[in-house]
């Protein structure tokens, strides 16, 4: 190794770690020198690079961490937190929600969706339900039928906009009529007489309950409300 | 480990609590872990940041961001041997990210802010301070190979895999340091007289 290159290499580190290097400064005593000029500034330099550290900068790095990993955690909470709130909220609301968005309030437009929806197939020509069965259904409603010249097509409870009330479908001599028999309190706005194309519809008052009439001939609609009046009997 | 209750109907809560207890004792390991880290390589990493960056309270905010991002990626550092070279990585990725985001030079920073009155005599005062100056001149690359086996004690192989470079490079650069280092100081520079 001539001596540009070994100088290079001490230079490069001084300290000499490789094994080879430590052969070289065996050889001429003069490299040793050379080295040990080259290590009384690496002392100096070293000196010189020993900054103070500030006593407490460990402490405050900790509590650097300390203070982030809290307030991470402390955000994971609160996620989980608006989360479960907003779960409950909608939770809450939904029933309400779905009452407003899907139940439209009005007794009229209700009937007649009602009476769209099953006509279809709920009326079969043979049925004939005995009286009897009918009043078992309507002693719910405190009423009962003295006695009815027509045929009950069909008798069940049904839901009428949340509220549980008597379907009823009833053959008179212009053709089918159906009844809903309204609990007192329903709670729902509706007019007097209503109508479509296909249907027309009569809401009545007797007493605390309500009836809804709907049928496709209007002219039906007033003499069997007198009908109904007459055979149907309302206790208390 | 964690005592298990015998009462069947309640070993699920049993096996909840010792989850608990698992999850809180790898939480505190992690934590011992990393004010170990902490106590055994801030110092030198202080200094290292302080001689890169040229000013305290940035080298101050440096190791702040480095330690944090230690803190969350130290799962990662399985091999205690290479905690001090990881811990460079990092150091050296914040600084670099510090640049891209704001464009300060802080190289116009008073430079003797670096300096402090230790207990030394007036001359190596001087002498101290003129070899700051002269570190500080030297330019980064150079000086940063430097400052890695200066403060931390690395060989040639260590630093170049910490700056990414080949061997001969690193080699090279602390060779040009040294040089220009020796150059500076047998200058005739102002107050440097006795170094001639």
């Amino acid at each position: 190794m001539d001596e540009l290159e070994f100088r290079r290499r001490l230079l490069a580190d001084p300290q000499a770690r490789q094994p080879e290097m430590q052969q070289q400064l065996q050889l001429e005593p003069q490299r040793q020198r050379y080295q040990q000029e080259l290590l009384e500034m690496e002392q100096k330099l070293k000196q010189s690079l020993q900054l103070p550290v500030p006593a407490d900068l460990a402490d405050r790095l900790l509590l650097a961490q300390g203070i982030a990993s809290f307030s991470e955690r402390k955000q994971q909470r609160q996620r989980w937190f608006s989360l479960a709130a907003a779960v409950l909220v909608l939770g809450l609301l939904a029933p309400a929600l779905y009452k407003q968005l899907f139940w439209s309030g009005n007794l009229a437009e209700h009937a007649l969706a009602h009476v769209y929806h099953e006509a279809a197939y709920l009326v079969d020509e043979r049925t004939n339900l005995p009286l009897t069965e009918v009043n078992q259904l309507l002693a719910d409603f405190n009423a009962e039928f003295t006695q009815w010249p027509g045929a009950v097509r069909y008798a069940r409870y049904c839901d009428f906009q949340g509220q549980r009330s008597l379907h009823l479908i009833l053959q008179t001599t212009d053709g089918l009529m159906t009844v809903f028999v309204m609990p007192p309190q329903h709670g729902l706005t509706g007019g007097q007489q209503f109508a479509d194309q296909n249907f027309h519809g009569q809401s009545l008052q007797l007493g605390q309950h309500s009836l809804v009439l709907v049928t496709d001939k209007q002219q039906a609609l007033q003499p069997f409300a007198e009908e109904l009046q007459q055979h149907i009997r309302w206790q208390i | 480990m964690p005592q298990r209750c015998t009462f069947s109907a309640l070993s699920p809560v049993c096996y909840f609590i010792d989850l608990l207890k698992m999850k809180l004792s790898v939480m505190t390991n992690k934590h011992l872990r990393y004010e170990a880290l902490v106590r055994s390589y801030h110092a030198d990493l202080y200094r290292y940041a302080c001689w890169l960056c040229q000013h305290k309270a940035v080298a101050e905010d440096l190791l702040q961001e480095t330690f944090l991002r230690a803190w969350k990626s130290l799962d990662s550092l399985t091999d205690a041997a290479a905690a001090k070279s990881w811990l460079i990585t990092i150091l050296r990725r914040e600084n670099a990210r510090r640049f891209e985001r704001k464009q300060f030079d802080y190289q116009d920073i008073d430079q003797d802010v670096l300096l402090d009155e230790q207990n030394l005599t007036q001359e190596q005062q001087a002498e101290q301070r003129l070899l700051r100056q002269h570190i500080l001149q030297l330019a980064v690359d150079y000086r940063e190979p430097l400052l890695l086996q200066l403060i931390f004690g690395m060989t040639g192989d260590e630093i170049a895999s910490a700056l990414e470079l080949n061997l001969n490079t690193v080699n090279t650069r602390l060779f040009r340091a040294r040089q220009q280092l020796k150059e500076l100081l047998q200058a005739p520079t102002r107050g440097a007289d006795q170094h001639g």
